[in-house]
């Protein structure tokens, strides 16, 4: 596969390891840009299964790519694994450290309200409304539109699903809309999006 | 806290997951989003935006599965764990790339803007805006300042309305003269391409146009003042200041004493360039940039300058051929040099 080849499953251009690093070292933007699109999701959920917020995984985010930066600046250092997999890790280490801060600033202020305030903070996400509501619509899919969209979410481009999986292109791009179409019928009439939709309503009625 | 109450801290958490699920991908620029013409025939907006939110879940999720069976995890999580910790030590300095990362980002940002059409109430916002301005008595009003702002910022050499003196200008015939004007600019400049597109470029001049000395980063890190420096980095700060002399006598004993480091040879081609010696260039880029490796680009597009400058402009122009064909940083800078080639 091209290493700059469109990735047209999702709209972007893919860039391999070695350039994205040619393109940092170089300080081109764009690279950034497309970091930013491809790997924020992957960080954002992550920090939010460890508490955080989007503004905290934008902000972890940019502090794992300025310490990846400085790795590439430095002839010395050799890339030895996968520049997603540093990336997640360096990430992971910035967010434990800021959790372990967040912790010792409550510790410190140590009043029982402060403590409850930490403890919500961690149990303030919960998986389970992800896994019972996409997971949970996802599984009752058919078998080739689950098999279409995990290469999709996986980065995998039509004309390559298309490969793997010995259908046409033009299958794999109708299918890919028409179970896509299905699985947001299937969240949208899910009891636990409904209810949280219901919620939201009160909630918004009762705030404004 | 009552049962009642936990249950609508918890309902309302997960209002927020959502609302922050479904609010950041609202923002997602329309050009990072898949939205073929089937999607958009499938979707409403809202939708389009639970898809959204949905299509970033499931990268994320495969792509921390991913990572998380990655053979080589517990070796990155190592490395990880020692560059996060030497990161926090000084966090608040000002390290290089930061700024490089915020401005990449804030393009990011700009790229977030909505269109006009997506912001509810425009008009009657900026009705406001205008009415706040002329309820102002005419003291208040910053217009003078605001005024020149903009058409000094537009017209830099231009003076300001109020001074410039009132000439009678007879407007038809400097309409005629300026339109005179601009089509015999607009043909000479046509002319100019023309000849200048119809014949190859010398050489030497596209050397001189193209050549910039490498940026070089340097290669001590900070809080490194107490280390030894090697030759290599010795070197390398040589070159950064443009002692080419010296850095070239640095990288070749480097690469006398061991030959399989591209890097030195690298740099030791890159002195020869900037030193005047083509001939030493061509030998240690070609080796260089015959293989792959980090340098094979760079080492290709000095090479192929370096075949200009001798004016074998076969060899540069395969060198320049490579690049163009292959996408990166050269790419446009060698289509161009080809182009000025043939």
């Amino acid at each position: 596969m091209s290493i700059y080849c469109r990735n047209l499953s999702t709209g972007m251009k893919e860039y391999s390891d070695s350039e994205i690093i040619e393109c940092l070292r170089n300080r081109q933007s764009h690279v950034v840009r497309y970091l930013f699109d491809r790997y924020l999701p992957m960080i954002r959920l992550m920090i939010f299964r460890m508490g955080g917020s989007t503004e905290d995984a934008k902000d972890i985010f940019q502090d794992g790519l300025l310490i990846l930066i400085e790795k590439i600046d430095d002839k010395d250092f050799v890339f030895t694994c996968k520049f997603k997999t540093y990336l997640y890790c360096v990430c992971e280490n910035l967010w434990k450290s800021v959790i372990m801060k967040r912790k010792a600033a409550a510790n410190y202020l140590s009043s029982a309200s402060e403590a409850e305030a930490g403890k919500d903070i961690n149990e303030f996400i919960d998986n389970k409304l992800y896994d019972e509501i996409f997971w949970g619509a996802f599984e009752t899919l058919d078998d080739a539109g689950k098999k279409i969209l995990k290469l999709y979410w996986q980065g995998v481009s039509p004309v390559q699903i298309a490969e793997q999986l010995g259908y046409t292109y033009g299958y794999v791009r109708k299918k890919k809309c028409k179970t896509q179409a299905e699985l947001v019928d299937k969240i949208k009439k899910s009891p636990g999006y409904k209810q949280i939709k219901n919620s939201e309503i009160i909630v918004n009625s009762i705030v404004t | 806290m009552g049962a009642d109450q936990v249950h609508s801290k918890k309902l309302v958490q997960k209002i927020m997951i959502i609302k922050q699920l479904n609010g950041h991908t609202a923002k997602m620029p329309v050009k990072h989003v898949d939205k073929s013409p089937d999607d958009e025939r499938l979707f409403n907006k809202d939708e389009l935006a639970l898809t959204e939110g949905v299509d970033s879940y499931m990268r994320g999720f495969f792509d921390i599965e991913d990572v998380l069976n990655d053979p080589q995890l517990k070796e990155a999580q190592a490395q990880a764990e020692m560059m996060a910790a030497a990161f926090e030590g000084r966090k608040e300095n000002n390290i290089p790339g930061r700024s490089f990362i915020a401005e990449a980002l804030s393009e990011v940002d700009n790229a977030h803007m909505p269109d006009e059409s997506e912001v509810e109430n425009i008009s009657e916002i900026t009705a406001g805006w205008v009415d706040e301005w002329q309820s102002r008595s005419s003291t208040e009003k910053p217009e003078k300042e605001i005024r020149e702002f903009i058409s000094g910022s537009i017209e830099p050499g231009i003076s300001k309305p109020s001074e410039r003196s009132p000439k009678p200008v007879r407007k038809a015939n400097l309409r005629m003269v300026s339109a005179f004007l601009t089509l015999s600019a607009a043909a000479v400049a046509g002319i100019f391409l023309v000849i200048r597109g119809l014949s190859p470029a010398d050489p030497d001049k596209l050397f001189a146009s193209s050549y910039k000395p490498f940026n070089v980063i340097s290669t001590t890190v900070r809080g490194d003042d107490q280390k030894p420096r090697t030759d290599y980095d010795s070197a390398i700060e040589k070159y950064k200041d443009g002692d080419y002399e010296g850095a070239a006598s640095l990288f070749a004993s480097i690469s006398m004493r061991d030959t399989s480091l591209i890097s030195s040879r690298f740099f030791l081609g890159l002195a020869e360039t900037a030193r005047g010696n083509y001939t030493g260039a061509v030998t240690q880029l070609s080796a260089i940039a015959s293989r792959p490796g980090d340098y094979k680009k760079d080492a290709l597009w000095y090479l192929g300058l370096a075949y200009l400058k001798l004016s074998d402009t076969k060899e540069a122009s395969a060198c320049f051929s490579s690049l163009a064909q292959s996408p990166g940083f050269y790419h446009g800078k060698a289509e161009r040099i080809l182009r000025r080639l043939r």
